[in-house]
């Protein structure tokens, strides 16, 4: 009741700021060059693969880059050197596809078949109680 | 009660806001060509013709649908290589595109369109595309589709940054021949005004753009155009007739 949202959100904003400042210390540690648009592959990835993974909690947005950066890496192992430049061509086209079948994000549907061994009209919260 | 006064009202005001908008143009238009006439202003007055477009273009999309499209760059990209490819001349055609695949070449090198066949083909390819992208995004909502959206722009551009076969990847289409007149755009503009006020929908509760929830407001929409059946909703403000 006495929380400020303004403030909450406000800091929080600040502090992934924080954290995205130390990641891109180690970004560029390991780089060793920093141009103006050095920041935009990592911004489409990090875009997308929250989306992919499921907004709203921490593990889909974990999930979600895992699998982009899967997803990239492999096409880019396996497709024949002819084509090797439309590696994110195919890796956007098939998020495409993910979300068209996952429009939840990976870990809506995980939740989902999470709530699905719990009976369909018992409450969530009261048949968490019940083995206590 | 719905008399003959009701029915004209309601179609004065489904044809107010796109005169207007068209009155505008016309006068934009007149301002630079009669009082300005300066080389560059008629340039400029251009460029934000054609912009205009676009921007009419994703409100005709977003502006309804409540998705907002970070991908509709990409369909302009469609339509100007089209146009590129097939209103260059084929003297210039045959040594900037040496990679062609034979296919191709035999249909688009002997190509030399003009303006109006150019800018059709353009749109005609870009619709394709669209409509290819439009069958799977349209079952999306909210910020699974802004991001399928986004994802078809970044897959456009990578696909005309490496085609080069086809596209010259990063280097400059040369040759394009510079019909563009200040005239033609603002037909063009007046052209789109028209459909897109004509399906404009004035949503009651918007869609919410971040759970995703179209809700009840794709039902509870009056499209100007049906203005003649269902009787118009009462003015918002006194100074709007």
């Amino acid at each position: 009741v006495g929380v400020k949202a303004n403030w909450v959100i406000s800091s929080a904003f600040a502090i992934t700021g924080f954290l995205a400042a130390a990641v891109t210390v180690l970004y560029m540690l390991n780089h060793g060059d920093v141009r103006p648009n050095v920041g935009q592959g990592p911004l489409l990835v990090a875009f997308v693969g929250v989306v992919i993974g499921g907004l709203g909690s921490l593990g889909g947005a974990a999930l979600g880059g895992f699998t982009l950066g899967l997803v990239i890496n492999l096409l880019s192992a396996t497709l024949p050197r002819s084509i090797q430049g439309h590696t994110l061509m195919f890796a956007f086209l098939l998020v495409i596809l993910i979300l068209v079948f996952q429009p939840n994000g990976i870990m809506g549907t995980v939740d989902k078949l999470r709530r699905k061994r719990v009976p369909a009209e018992v409450p969530r919260v009261a048949a968490e109680e019940a083995p206590s | 009660v719905k008399g003959p006064h009701t029915r004209v009202e309601g179609l004065l005001r489904t044809i107010w806001t796109p005169f207007l908008l068209a009155l505008l143009m016309v006068a934009i238009w007149l301002v630079i060509t009669q009082i300005v006439s300066d080389v560059f202003y008629s340039d400029e007055a251009e460029k934000y013709f054609l912009r205009l477009l676009i921007v009419l273009a994703l409100g005709m999309f977003s502006g309804n649908s409540g998705i907002l499209s970070f991908g509709q760059v990409a369909f302009v990209a469609v339509g100007a290589y089209t146009s590129a490819l097939l209103t260059i001349p084929t003297a210039i055609k045959q040594f900037t595109f040496l990679s062609m695949p034979h296919v191709l070449k035999d249909w688009v090198f002997p190509a030399q369109y003009n303006a109006w066949e150019g800018t059709l083909a353009g749109g005609i390819a870009a619709l394709v595309v669209a409509l290819v992208f439009g069958v799977p995004i349209v079952r999306l909502i909210g910020v699974a589709a802004g991001i399928a959206t986004l994802a078809i722009l970044v897959a456009m551009n990578v696909f005309i940054q490496q085609t080069s076969s086809i596209t010259r990847g990063t280097s400059t289409q040369i040759g394009v021949p510079q019909t563009t007149s200040m005239r033609a755009t603002l037909l063009w503009v007046i052209a789109a005004i028209v459909p897109s006020s004509a399906i404009q929908t004035r949503p009651v509760n918007a869609p919410d753009v971040v759970t995703g929830t179209l809700g009840s407001s794709a039902k509870a929409t009056i499209r100007p155009w049906m203005a003649h059946i269902v009787p118009p909703s009462p003015p918002r403000s006194a100074g709007a007739q």
